[in-house]
């Protein structure tokens, strides 16, 4: 489906990939990386059930798949009267009062992705995540200077400095929100 | 148009629905166009964040966020991450902690003793380390944000990294239009909220054909509605909300909402921006497990 040559076929995929992300996230899911792996699944799927997928029409065919999932995202049913009892734990009863519950638990939260943010940073390459770290270094002109020095330490354009760290950024909200996700 | 044009209204979401099939569709096969987007979608993201757009695109930006919850995601993930760049000294810390107890000479004599209690000694360390970075962050919070950038170092007294972050705030990027700010800039995120200027229980057996709807009034245009969500089940979970306008345009969502007790009873707390919210009628849509929903109405009065 994707091109023969294994490195062309990542890049594609990720490419590929990147697009459902932003997809999913321009038409308000709350989680665009499940639905994106949902995309590849079902794709991987109809591949598995004999459906042929040119590399002409792979992007359209994923954008198509990507379509009827949001669709079928919006379209769960959404009538019933009571609430659901499964999942139901006194455990999670939270007893605090609502102005503590405001400011105590986002400043949890905030720790949660902080601590969190440390541990996709640490997953990154030591050169990509110095090079995210010093890209948000500083405010105004220090950090216009300091954008420019980087792009010249790295013998690239501020452009794609600018894309580069974008595509970094990217990949860490994603791996944040995952982390953030699967506490407790 | 210009190629940022298209692309600034297409994360405005002011394309029409073709439009925006034909920039995904684009986008799908251009990497170049991919990365832009994200590029500039990150230049909003981190404007907004160092309150450097003009309030009319910052308004129109807010809205945005309300209704895209990921694109929320990623400015609290910017925000961390632009706090983390900064507080490269106190993290830091903890790190050169770290790397001059390894690198120290006192190794051959820790060695018999780093053998035997290993798993206790680390631990040890583990718990002193992690205490350092939970109280240094936790100070961090307690603080409010802004004086991590306040300290005021003219941006050209020294190039080192250190000075750079303590350097004041101002408009980076001119192809929104600034707002003016001042060297000490308040963080446009604070950890303490705005007040809550209103509040409405409502309760899902309201239906959409009563003629008394509950009614939200309020004056201030600036501020949190609290609106609490009266659980006809006296049992938790986790619960997602959607604000709908009657006409079912989601204002806002919320995810993984814990109900609080209140003496007998469970209820869903929302906090919504005042300025959100129009003299119309709305509906707060809860979802529990298993989708099931329950919807609550409520019409707002502007006094």
């Amino acid at each position: 489906m994707l091109g023969a040559d294994r490195a062309v076929a990542g890049e594609q995929y990720e490419q590929i990939r990147q697009s459902l992300v932003l997809f999913f996230t321009f038409r308000g899911a709350t989680d665009p990386s499940e639905l994106a792996d949902e995309t590849f699944n079902r794709v991987a799927g109809r591949i598995d059930n004999g459906v042929a997928i040119t590399t002409q029409n792979v992007i359209s065919y994923f954008y198509g798949v990507a379509r009827n999932i949001w669709r079928e995202v919006l379209a769960r049913p959404l009538n019933t009267e009571t609430l659901d009892e499964a999942l139901l734990s006194e455990k999670n009863v939270t007893p605090t009062p609502h102005e503590l519950l405001e400011t105590e638990a986002s400043e949890r939260e905030y720790l949660q992705r902080l601590q969190c943010l440390e541990l996709c940073l640490q997953k990154l390459p030591a050169k990509d995540r110095k090079l995210l770290l010093a890209y948000y270094q500083g405010t105004g002109s220090a950090k216009i200077e300091n954008r420019q020095e980087l792009a010249a330490q790295f013998n690239i354009s501020l452009k794609t400095l600018r894309n580069k760290t974008s595509k970094l950024r990217g990949d860490i909200a994603e791996c944040v929100k995952k982390r953030l996700t699967s506490l407790p | 148009m210009s190629s940022r044009d298209r692309i600034v209204r297409y994360i405005f979401g002011q394309q029409t629905e073709a439009e925006q099939q034909q920039t995904e569709l684009d986008y799908f096969a251009d990497p170049e166009l991919l990365s832009e987007i994200n590029a500039v979608c990150d230049e909003f993201i981190e404007n907004y964040l160092q309150d450097n757009l003009s309030p009319q695109i910052r308004a129109q930006f807010t809205q945005r966020l309300h209704a895209m919850p990921f694109l929320c995601e990623r400015v609290e993930t910017m925000r961390a991450l632009m706090d983390r760049a900064n507080l490269v000294p106190s993290v830091m810390l903890s790190v050169a902690l770290k790397k001059r107890w390894w690198a120290s000479k006192i190794g051959e004599e820790l060695r018999a003793f780093w053998t035997l209690p290993r798993v206790v000694t680390g631990m040890g360390l583990l718990v002193v380390v992690g205490g350092i970075i939970w109280f240094t962050l936790k100070k961090e919070v307690a603080t409010p944000l802004p004086s991590l950038v306040q300290a005021q170092v003219p941006p050209s007294a020294t190039n080192s990294p250190e000075s750079r972050v303590t350097a004041s705030i101002s408009p980076a990027i001119a192809t929104v239009s600034p707002a003016p700010t001042s060297a000490a800039t308040t963080y446009p995120f604070p950890l303490r909220r705005s007040p809550v200027i209103a509040s409405l229980l409502l309760s899902a057996a309201v239906t959409r054909g009563s003629s008394a709807l509950p009614t939200l009034a309020f004056s201030p245009q600036k501020g949190l509605v609290r609106l609490q969500l009266e659980l006809s089940e006296n049992r938790q979970q986790l619960y997602r909300a959607e604000l709908l306008t009657a006409a079912q345009q989601r204002l806002k969502v919320w995810t993984r909402l814990t109900p609080v007790r209140y003496e007998r009873d469970l209820a869903v707390d929302l906090l919504v921006p005042a300025e959100l919210l129009k003299e119309e009628s709305y509906i707060v849509r809860l979802r529990g497990a298993g989708q099931n929903t329950a919807d609550f109405r409520f019409r707002v009065e502007r006094r």
